[in-house]
């Protein structure tokens, strides 16, 4: 976290603590607004449930490229976009009384599969972006004709937090509010690169005396994955402003937390390569053209072709890191309304915005090394509108 | 009027569902025709009578022993087709029986996965892919009465019809045993049918005639390869042909490749439907 970033919740968290409690104002009788204060001093349960129709953001998959063989200068990341979920937020909570404050457990989660995918045979224009260059692409130059990428994103937000009036008069209410948090997130993304038309010679009898499906160039595939597991403080503070007669009031609130978790992160690829076999030793790694080896005579069996010999090999690359300490920080507003309907049923509905900053890691080996490694932390945020329905007993 | 409100709340609500951000496509379908021959294909020339008997009555008539209304055809006479030199006469076939093997595969628009629509299988044996018999039928240009055959009408005990002429790749000439009798023609076993030896993968024979026929959409790829096999046997000809194949989509041709004529030689062709 940033020292600006830093400076400002600890003013925010200070502000909290120092804000005057006013008593509540005498309200309209118990069963029109869920503020009321039971008569007895008794406190109240109360039970939110809600669906947030979210949208991931900030992911940035960007699974492959496209090149622009006119203009090299616009080769672009093609990118996957994500669309809408409906997922359901659950608030249970009681409301000691006004003065003892209330406590709130608030549960979410949320998980997004998306794909992407693309094909131009025999224009090998898609550039393998994540895979290890070495041997990346049919030819050697890192690029596909096809690709085909799926992506996991996942969260679980668990909060408890608790809360007490700040103020409270006709114009407008607060209350402030202290917790933990708890959270995880999965990232995970899987792309295939494919040659759907390669360059090679057509492996057909005579030159091969059966189906050779061996030698069908195998598609370049990686795999990443990170899993976050993150606990930590938070803090805020929310606002109501009466609309309409005490039964309508719109809401707003702000959040801010610090966690502090555990990445897990693995990257592994496989690219591949021909190579001239002898006794089951490679005796010759092969390079493009192709068709000029595979097509020679055997110079061990004049009778017969070298592409006998040739097979198709595989190069594994991987790195793991498991419990690689990371510092996040969570931002959440909303913005929305509050109706009491009926009695203790309320219904509210607005919008919500939760940014979750290093969520996730992906690690991948250099180019030039396999054992030191390119981190990037990334970021994940969710918004959308929410509607739904609570009731206080 | 409040419970109405609230009642249309709660059932949007829970009817609420994710946004679907995806949109459909469509592609329309067009016929994908290719087509296997040879050229360069140069064949020696055969004449052929049909033979009937001429001895009861003896009249020039071929006799109709049965009464059925139809002459017994006796057989069938070949001799190879000579110029006045004495040479055999040559000519150029448009195609002659040649194997070759072949890998017709389509990758649908969208799509990473090739749909294979030919069986691989060898170049080189009688289950083998087979281009197309020289059927021609020449008439007129055989003599009316055969070389060697102690004399032709008046008076002669049998009479030769319907002379007519064809190449040493016409499918007649390798219909092996059975049949009318055959008098000095080439004695070739059957090498097959034309076509592609079973593309769908079956195991049912015969093969599928030529041109080889499929739909396609819009966008999508097909990918044509073969491989010049070997003669099939008792096949006489003069030169080292090579394979066409020729391919159309919604019967205009869109690509023509040949193999060359060595043994082994290949082709290879991408057509994508627009």
């Amino acid at each position: 976290m940033n020292a600006p970033r830093k400076l400002a919740m600890i003013c925010l968290l200070g502000l909290l603590t120092a804000m005057p409690v006013w008593a509540q104002d005498e309200t309209a009788d118990s069963g029109e607004t869920g503020e009321a204060a039971d008569e007895n001093g008794r406190g109240k349960l109360f039970a939110e449930f809600g669906s947030w129709v979210a949208q991931p953001v900030g992911l940035d998959y960007a699974p492959a490229s496209r090149i622009n063989f006119d203009d090299p200068l616009d080769t672009r990341l093609m990118q996957i976009s994500h669309g809408t979920q409906n997922r359901n937020r659950v608030r249970v909570g009681y409301d000691f009384n006004n003065v003892l404050g209330e406590l709130v457990l608030t549960w979410y989660s949320h998980e997004d599969f998306e794909g992407l995918s693309d094909s131009t045979p025999a224009v090998f224009q898609f550039g393998e972006t994540l895979v290890h260059p070495t041997s990346a692409g049919f030819g050697e130059d890192g690029l596909a004709d096809a690709f085909i990428a799926g992506t996991d994103t996942k969260i679980r937000d668990f909060r408890l937090d608790y809360y007490r009036p700040a103020f409270e008069n006709p114009r407008a209410s607060a209350k402030w509010f202290v917790g933990v948090r708890r959270f995880f997130h999965r990232r995970s993304q899987e792309v295939e690169y494919l040659a759907l038309l390669p360059e090679l010679p057509v492996l057909l009898p005579p030159l091969v005396s059966g189906p050779r499906p061996d030698l069908e160039p195998q598609p370049d595939a990686v795999r990443m994955r990170s899993d976050y597991n993150g606990r930590g403080a938070e803090a805020g503070i929310e606002f109501t402003v009466p609309l309409w007669k005490d039964r309508v009031v719109a809401e707003a609130g702000i959040l801010l937390g610090v966690l502090r978790g555990r990445a897990d992160t693995t990257f592994e690829s496989v690219t591949y390569f021909y190579a001239v076999t002898e006794s089951g030793q490679i005796t010759e790694i092969l390079t493009p053209p192709y068709e000029p080896r595979f097509t020679a005579q055997d110079p061990l069996n004049p009778n017969e072709f070298l592409v006998n010999r040739i097979s198709q090999f595989a190069v594994p690359v991987g790195i793991k890191s498991d419990g690689t300490s990371m510092s996040s920080q969570v931002l959440e507003t909303h913005l929305g309304f509050r109706w009491w309907a009926w009695r203790g049923l309320q219904v509210l509905g607005g919008f919500r915005n939760a940014h979750f900053d290093e969520v996730a890691l992906d690690l991948r080996p250099t180019a030039a090394s396999l054992e030191q490694a390119e981190r990037t932390h990334r970021s994940v945020g969710y918004e959308g509108y929410y509607l739904g329905v609570a009731y206080t007993y | 009027m409040q419970r109405n409100w609230t009642l249309a709340l709660m059932v949007l609500l829970l009817a609420s569902a994710g946004c679907d951000t995806k949109q459909p496509t469509v592609t329309g379908d067009q016929t994908f025709s290719v087509d296997f021959t040879t050229s360069n294909a140069v064949v020696t020339m055969w004449d052929l009578w049909d033979v009937f008997n001429d001895t009861n009555p003896k009249d020039g008539q071929p006799d109709d022993t049965d009464g059925d209304g139809e002459p017994e055809l006796f057989g069938i006479l070949c001799r190879e087709s000579r110029d006045n030199m004495n040479n055999r006469i040559t000519s150029s076939a448009g195609s002659v029986p040649w194997y070759f093997a072949v890998e017709i595969e389509v990758i649908r628009a969208g799509s990473t996965v090739s749909e294979q629509m030919t069986t691989v299988t060898s170049g080189s044996t009688p289950s083998s892919n087979q281009t197309p018999f020289d059927d021609r039928v020449l008439l007129g240009q055989s003599p009316a009465c055969p070389a060697n055959v102690g004399g032709c009408p008046p008076g002669a005990d049998f009479l030769f019809l319907n002379p007519r002429r064809m190449s040493s790749a016409n499918q007649f000439l390798f219909e092996g045993a059975g049949g009318p009798q055959r008098f000095d023609c080439p004695n070739l076993a059957s090498i097959g049918n034309e076509g592609l030896n079973d593309p769908a993968g079956a195991g049912v024979p015969p093969r599928s005639p030529l041109p080889f026929e499929f739909t396609i959409g819009k966008g999508d790829t097909v990918v044509v390869r073969a491989r010049r096999g070997g003669q099939p046997p008792g096949l006489d000809i003069l030169s080292d042909p090579s394979i066409v194949s020729r391919a159309s989509v919604g019967g205009q041709q869109v690509a023509l490749q040949a193999t060359q004529s060595t043994p082994g030689a290949a082709l290879s062709y991408v057509v994508t439907a627009r």
